[in-house]
């Protein structure tokens, strides 16, 4: 028989910060969640009863793993140096040890101390056989505020688990699950997507060797249309979990401690924010110790997430981006009109489009919604070879500029949502060449074409941001806001700007945008599908 | 992790013309009559939400009025569909709800079947969505005089459509309206204990809302169910212990025509499972879900 489980790890989450001698200082009360050796508990996880149930301290002090012998929690009783504990309770001790001190090193707190339940001041694991619905879980007992003591409950022996060896899956369980317990010394009411990416994040960190990061970021990289901090829906939530490359990608730019440091800033008062959410915290967070914004970070992740798998290339993006999964993209064909885009706050979308004869290819924006943080990325690729990115940003008025796609395979258009909350941006998106993106322009840009806005070639000014090949560069119109043509960031990538937009063409788009219009009609509707 | 059912009283009572005294049915939270609270507002005045039997049977002359100014668009109006009594009314809380339902643009093309039997229809609908964690679209529908027939449309394209009347996904069956669809599809669940049999015409004083599994902050209501499922008017088909038992609720709802029907749900896995998980709260690995089974008809007015 089986039950719908949510699987995963059960990864609780948590708070508190001190260390065990700050025991009494934080007040634990008694545990309102019986452990797993309390007899005649109603708890799902718990020996059975009649299990005699041993302990072992770590050699480094700080855990006392509790197993038993014989029975379906059983764990592996091989003993190679013939010391009475089972080898496979010594190792896991060791790695338990090893998880704490890097993550010590790191500057996260200690888990909070339980005082004497499970035997002493120990930090509790208690190795269970889940059968198969979970592999480990950490549960919270006394709380204070937001931060939380608890214990650990761990498969026992992995036994028809997918892990390649019971060690492997020891320090993955171990670095993870020690992680929720880490958070749950700092705050535990963090959303999901704080609590499993930073902890399948911390793995990464712990031991790079191991492939438990790699495997998830399916969850993410399959979904980047979905807002970075909104969990998925429904019982399993891979989102959550593949969310761990946003915390690599913090990690790799500013460096590990820079997630730490979003982690503490999640405690209750920390910069003077009584109860921090993780997502406001790193924008502040950004500007503060980083000197940049949400907005530029985003757009930044959000290219190098298109330079994984089959598009890494040394040097760009992530160090092992080749062996991260592919970010789903939509293959489509140009003329691309796509009469319902919508741009959820901190998300992006790709499409790629073969080039089919084109020289240039440009994309324009009839907006339904404020398109104040949209960007529209666009770069010729051949291979690997991406060329450098061309940014429209708003108001996404005409002329477009165009991208030179002279020997290109086809065109990525990266469609990235800076914001951080909001309303998505909507409206009708077009993509192909000067001539083809009409259905996006207002009347007076159709029916009064500047001297080049019909020809493929043609490279008109309108507001960029100037990019590196890399995608990164200035992102000026994150600093501003309204009508103006060039803020700083006049450069079309790929071909040079042609000049300013004369003042005539300014009043015109914004009266415009004022009447909401989208009012050409026509264009055919691309044919889509994922790859 | 832990998961429970909260199980609270929700509507008043329902007089039937059959089913002798008063009683209260039950949903899955507490919640869900909190979710009528906070969003019925706003969605009941756009949609004509709060619909009673009794105005219905009196000729609906508000509905009627409303009628007269219905606005149908082209794509919606089929040439032999009935006048509806609403207009479309804008849905709120789009954004939200197709990150937090997981909706999805492509058009579900999974089946409906239907069989009949003195005008009582049983319609299987496929609603597996490509499984426990859904890749596809609900699978929309409408109810027709020859069964439940499927409305090829999209998640996302359904929030602007009053083409549709019920949708299905896993065991999430949503109505169209409030924050579902621009329609006055409404519906509530009759006394705790009614057949489906012993419902031989429409409530007299049942009161019909509209789906209201947002409030007015935007934030998803759910069920209590612990799978995150949004509260919606049909969620007390279902109860939650390990397997998706069925709790033999019958309901009564209200189409945008202004027609009346019963109906209730029969399985969520095929026949045998479903016995076993309503007996035992489990069911065999490897079962079929989400061929939701549901059994339909057509009232005449109180």
């Amino acid at each position: 028989m089986t039950v719908e489980w949510s699987g995963g790890r059960g990864g609780s989450k948590g708070r508190a910060c001190a260390v065990w001698a700050l025991v009494a200082a934080v007040g634990v009360a008694a545990p309102a969640y019986a452990r797993p050796d309390a007899p005649k508990t109603g708890e799902l996880w718990k020996f059975a009863t009649g299990d005699k149930v041993e302990s072992h301290p770590s050699p480094g002090g700080a855990f006392r793993i509790h197993f038993t012998r014989a029975g379906a929690h059983a764990v592996p009783l091989a003993d190679a140096d013939g010391d009475g504990l089972p080898d496979h309770v010594a190792a896991l001790a060791v790695v338990y040890d090893d998880a704490l001190a890097f993550y010590s090193k790191l500057g996260l707190p200690w888990p909070i101390g339980d005082g004497t339940v499970g035997g002493d001041a120990r930090f509790d694991v208690y190795l269970i056989d889940f059968a198969g619905k979970a592999d480990g879980t950490f549960v919270q007992e006394a709380c204070s505020g937001h931060a939380c003591s608890g214990f650990l409950v761990q498969e026992n022996d992995f036994s028809g688990y997918a892990y390649p060896t019971v060690a492997y899956a020891n320090r993955v369980l171990a670095s993870h699950e020690l992680f929720h317990a880490v958070q749950a010394a700092i705050d535990t009411k963090q959303s999901q997507v704080m609590s499993e990416g930073t902890a399948v994040w911390a793995t990464e960190q712990f031991d790079p060797s191991l492939k438990d990061f790699e495997n998830f970021l399916p969850g993410f990289l399959q979904h980047p249309e979905r807002s970075l901090d909104k969990p998925m829906p429904g019982p399993v939530d891979p989102f959550s979990y593949g969310s761990a490359i946003f915390f690599q990608f913090l990690s790799e730019r500013f460096g590990p401690k820079a997630v730490v440091q979003l982690w503490m800033d999640c405690k209750d008062g920390a910069n003077g924010v009584a109860d921090p959410d993780w997502f406001t915290a790193l924008g502040a967070l950004l500007v503060r110790d980083h000197m940049t914004t949400f907005a530029i970070e985003f757009k930044q992740f959000a290219v190098w997430n298109l330079r994984t798998g089959g598009w890494a290339e040394a040097g760009v993006g992530y160090a092992n981006a080749a062996k991260y999964p592919a970010v789903a993209t939509t293959s489509a064909t140009m003329p691309h009109i796509d009469d319902d885009l919508r741009v959820f706050y901190a998300s992006a979308q790709y499409l790629r489009l073969p080039v089919a004869g084109r020289a240039a290819v440009t994309a324009a924006l009839a907006a339904k919604t404020d398109p104040a943080s949209l960007r529209i990325g666009l770069a010729a690729r051949k291979g690997k070879q991406f060329g450098e990115w061309l940014w429209i940003v708003p108001p996404f008025a005409p002329p477009f500029p165009s991208l030179d796609c002279h020997g290109a395979e086809e065109v990525v258009v990266a469609l990235v949502n800076t914001a951080q909350a909001g309303e998505s941006v909507r409206g009708r998106l077009c993509v192909g060449g000067q001539a083809e993106i009409a259905p996006c322009l207002p009347p007076s840009a159709v029916a009064e074409p500047s001297a080049d806005a019909g020809g493929a070639d043609a490279d008109p000014a309108a507001r960029t941001d100037a990019a590196g090949s890399d995608g990164t560069g200035p992102d000026a119109a994150d600093a501003s806001a309204g009508p103006a043509v060039d803020g700083g960031g006049c450069a079309a990538g790929g071909r040079s700007p042609s000049g300013w937009l004369p003042a005539s063409a300014v009043a015109a788009v914004w009266r415009w945008r004022r009447r909401g219009a989208c009012p050409v009609p026509g264009g055919s509707q691309g044919s889509r599908a994922h790859r | 992790m832990r998961r429970s059912r909260v199980r609270a009283d929700w509507i008043a009572c329902a007089t039937f013309a059959i089913a002798a005294g008063c009683a209260t049915a039950s949903a899955k939270g507490a919640a869900t009559s909190g979710a009528a609270d906070a969003a019925g507002d706003a969605a009941a005045d756009a949609q004509t939400g709060d619909v009673t039997a009794d105005a219905a049977a009196d000729g609906g002359s508000d509905a009627a009025a409303d009628a007269a100014d219905a606005e149908i668009s082209a794509t919606d109006a089929a040439t032999d569909a009935p006048a509806l009594l609403c207009k479309a009314a804008a849905v709120t809380c789009s954004d939200n709800q197709i990150l937090d339902l997981g909706l999805i643009k492509k058009a579900s093309a999974r089946a409906i079947t239907n069989t009949t039997d003195s005008a009582v229809f049983e319609s299987e609908v496929d609603a597996s969505a490509g499984g426990f964690q859904p890749t596809e679209s609900f699978v929309y529908a409408r109810f027709t005089s020859v069964g439940l027939e499927r409305v090829d449309i999209g998640d996302h394209a359904a929030l602007e459509s009053m083409a549709w009347d019920i949708a299905f996904r896993r065991y999430i069956v949503r109505l169209n309206s409030g924050p579902s669809g621009p329609s006055c599809v409404v519906g509530a669940p009759l006394a705790e204990g009614v057949t489906f049999d012993q419902v031989v015409a429409a409530a007299r004083s049942i009161t019909l809302g509209p789906e209201a599994y947002y409030d007015k902050a935007c934030k998803l209501v759910d069920d209590g169910s612990g799978l995150g499922a949004p509260a919606t008017v049909l969620s007390p088909y279902w109860k939650y212990t390990g397997c998706v038992q069925m709790t033999g609720q019958v309901f009564q709802v209200k189409l945008a025509d202004g027609r009346l029907i019963k109906l209730t749900f029969s399985s969520f896995y095929p026949p045998a499972a479903q016995a076993t998980c309503d007996s035992t709260g489990a069911v065999p690995t490897g079962t079929a879900a989400a061929k939701i089974r549901l059994k339909w008809a057509v009232l005449a007015g109180p």
